[in-house]
């Protein structure tokens, strides 16, 4: 079986700064993988590459063996592929609810009366749904990253990227949000995750990958990347708490 | 879990149950205005209809698809311009010349679109106005149809609506609330629908939209499609009542543009009920403005930019924002019994996404009529006549309420009181005076004549 996502020699600059020079990675399906690198490594743009709101300068997206490069972010979402943005982008004029049925019937393509059901769970699932009929716009950051993820999983993905969505959670709330993505990885979904925090992406992923000047400078498990000489070189004066 | 817990999703709420409620009363009262309004009544109705209708399709471009047009009265003048060829050369039935003209609009939108969807914000606006303006030239250069001054419409295909002025400008009226109902309808049942979110959701966030699944691409082709079969309907149906056709009035950007978006701009943009709201507050400011001639689109242009500046949702905005209220059932709210009491109706934020959109509309529908109000204030010096003088374009002051026949007067060529079909449409212009602007003390000219 192909990988379910296969990155191969993925270009990508903005003028002068470099944020991908020849990526390869590949996913293997049902596989946990973290992503580290500082801040503007270009862990972003690379989800964004992935899901097509950024055009890579060269290099191909397989996505379960296809090439999808040149398919539209709508298309690589009905595929299967899913995001969280790392600065929540919710639907601000509609409700938490309607956010997640626009997803369920675009990104899943179920018709609308069949979605309700399975939206209110996801947002049961997510904590939000006693703010349903709440405009996203009024929410909290909090709650936004919520919604980020549950508008995703409306998707119904069969790839999940994860970008930062536990920075700013209290200790029970990060509990909590590791236990989500647990359990929707047992049910199957793939996950890559952007995460600074690192002892809830330890307690999720298999392998994670370390990004810096444009390429991968480490790979391996969260306790062997950060014993790793490079990584601790890129993240010279930030404190590593794992 | 939610699945096992028993819910409703409900559509409408106390608001929009009064608010289609009483939509439904006033619109059994304006189809029976025949028998109770007068003739200028009837006139300015059947305009502030167009207007509605107008300002609801540039709000969805603008508001929904993210498309701030400036070039509408391409469409327009489209629509004006088939009606003439269809009943002229096409023998068609006048009335039959509207849904037609609406399939042209719609069809000749395709092709611009893979033109103007190449350009992005202020380039968009001005893309699409260059586009207007070509057709322009385009329909001045059709000699059939008068070239650059224009035509009226025979009398035989005047009589051919009805038979008498009255049951003619009756039933133009009907049209023109039918019209409405129609398109109104089409905006509400979309957005209503599941396109209705997507149309949302690009509204509030493009490229979240499409990494949820929506195809911005093709709701934006499609929102411009229909929003340009609407305007040449309305097209059609508003130079079906002015009887005279020219290509700077069918492609007037003052009239079926700036006048539009200042109206959807100060109602509030990404709402149905604010262009419902704008259209009211503008013939309410141009009918009490009217005796100051041109000085009124200065005032607009002032009010726009200043409603662009201190309430950026426009006034249905500020008034929702307060309320919560929704004339129309578009929201889904989901009912549990069990727990959902702490459940309220959210209002709608601001969008940081979109407010410079909405601005850049503001901005540059507050510029067009400020340009416009200072132009016909130099005209009118230039002319040398009173301060009453001055009146440009067929909206701007020969087609106002005041003087509603006024502007079939001096496009038709018509007299007061006289019935064209029984004259004869096509009969030389009278000499311009003062008395041929319906008793009021104004000299107007043509827009299509040399000033
Ligand atoms: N649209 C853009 N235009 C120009 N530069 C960008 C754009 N998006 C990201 N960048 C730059 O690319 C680099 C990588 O950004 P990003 O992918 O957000 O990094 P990370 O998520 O790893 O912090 C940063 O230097 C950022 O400023
Ligand atoms: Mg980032």
């Amino acid at each position: 079986m192909p990988p379910i996502l296969a990155l191969e020699g993925i270009a990508k600059r903005f003028g002068a700064v470099v944020v991908a020079d020849g990526i390869d990675l590949s996913v293997q399906a049902g596989e946990a993988l973290g992503v580290l690198g500082p801040n503007g490594a270009g862990k972003t743009t690379l989800f964004g590459i992935i899901t097509g709101t950024v055009e890579p300068d060269g290099g191909r997206i397989l996505f379960a063996g296809r090439d999808v490069t040149r398919l539209s972010p709508a298309r690589r979402c009905r595929l299967g592929i899913a995001r969280s943005f790392q600065i929540p982008q919710p639907f601000g004029g509609l409700t938490v609810f309607e956010n997640l049925l626009t997803a369920a019937c675009f990104g899943a393509g179920i018709a609308e009366r069949a979605a309700y059901g399975e939206c209110l769970d996801i947002l049961d699932r997510c904590g939000l749904v006693e703010k349903a009929n709440l405009r996203a716009g009024k929410l909290t950051l909090l709650d936004r990253k919520r919604l980020e993820l549950a508008r995703a999983l409306a998707t119904r993905p069969r790839l999940l990227l994860l970008d930062e969505v536990a920075g700013g959670l209290t200790e029970p709330e990060a509990r909590q949000l590791v236990e989500l993505i647990r359990a929707l990885r047992s049910s199957g979904i793939t996950i890559v995750w952007i995460e600074h925090v690192l002892h809830a992406l330890a307690a999720v992923v298999d392998r994670v990958v370390v990004l810096h000047g444009g390429g991968v400078i480490a790979e391996g498990s969260v306790a062997e990347v950060v014993r790793n000489p490079a990584v601790a070189e890129v993240y010279m004066g930030i404190p590593v708490d794992a | 879990m939610s699945a096992e817990r028993p819910f409703r999703i409900a559509r409408a709420s106390t608001s929009s149950r009064i608010g289609l409620g009483l939509v439904g009363l006033l619109f059994l009262l304006l189809a029976a205005a025949p028998w109770w309004a007068g003739r200028q009544d009837l006139r300015l109705l059947a305009e502030i209809y167009a207007y509605i209708a107008l300002a609801s399709l540039w709000n969805l471009l603008a508001g929904y698809a993210g498309l701030v047009s400036v070039g509408q009265q391409a469409f327009v003048g489209l629509g004006g311009y088939a009606l003439f060829a269809l009943a002229l050369f096409g023998g068609v039935g006048p009335l039959w010349t509207i849904p037609l003209a609406g399939l042209i609009g719609a069809l000749v939108a395709v092709p611009v679109a893979l033109l103007v969807f190449r350009l992005r914000g202020a380039y968009f606006a001005i893309g699409t106005w260059v586009v207007a303006e070509v057709f322009r030239l385009l329909a001045s250069q059709i000699s059939s149809l008068g070239g650059g001054s224009g035509t009226s419409l025979p009398a035989a295909v005047v009589t051919s609506i009805a038979a008498t002025r009255h049951a003619r400008e009756q039933l133009i009226y009907w049209v023109a609330l039918g019209l409405l109902v129609l398109v109104l309808g089409a905006v509400v049942l979309l957005l209503r629908s599941r396109h209705g979110l997507a149309l949302a959701a690009v509204r509030d966030d493009e490229v979240a939209a499409g990494s949820c699944g929506v195809e911005v691409g093709r709701a934006k082709l499609l929102v411009y499609v229909l929003a340009a079969g609407g305007a040449a309907m309305l097209g059609a149906l508003i130079f079906l009542q002015k009887l005279r056709i020219s290509p700077d009035a069918a492609f007037s950007v003052n009239d079926w543009t700036a006048v539009v978006i200042f109206i959807a701009v100060i109602g509030g943009l990404g709402r149905v009920e604010g262009p419902i709201i704008g259209t009211l507050v503008y013939f309410l400011l141009r009918e009490t403005l009217a005796p100051y001639g041109s000085l009124y689109l200065l005032v607009l242009g002032v009010v726009a930019i200043a409603v662009m500046l201190f309430a950026r949702q426009g006034i249905w905005g500020a008034i929702a924002d307060r309320t919560g209220w929704h004339l129309f059932p578009l929201e889904r709210r989901v009912i549990l019994p069990a727990r959902s009491s702490s459940a309220g109706i959210g209002r709608p934020a601001a969008d940081p996404h979109r407010a410079h959109s909405f601005a850049l509309a503001g901005l540059i529908g507050g510029a067009a009529l400020v340009m416009a109000g200072a132009q016909a204030a130099a005209d009118r010096m230039a002319d040398g006549k009173g301060p009453w003088a001055a009146c440009r374009g067929p909206e701007s002051c020969c087609g106002s309420p005041a003087q509603p026949d006024h502007a079939a007067m001096v496009q038709g060529r018509l007299r007061p009181d006289s019935d064209p079909a029984a004259r004869g449409v096509l009969e030389p212009p009278p000499p311009q005076s003062p008395s041929s602007c319906g008793g009021h003390a104004r000299a107007c000219r043509s827009p299509n004549e040399p000033g």
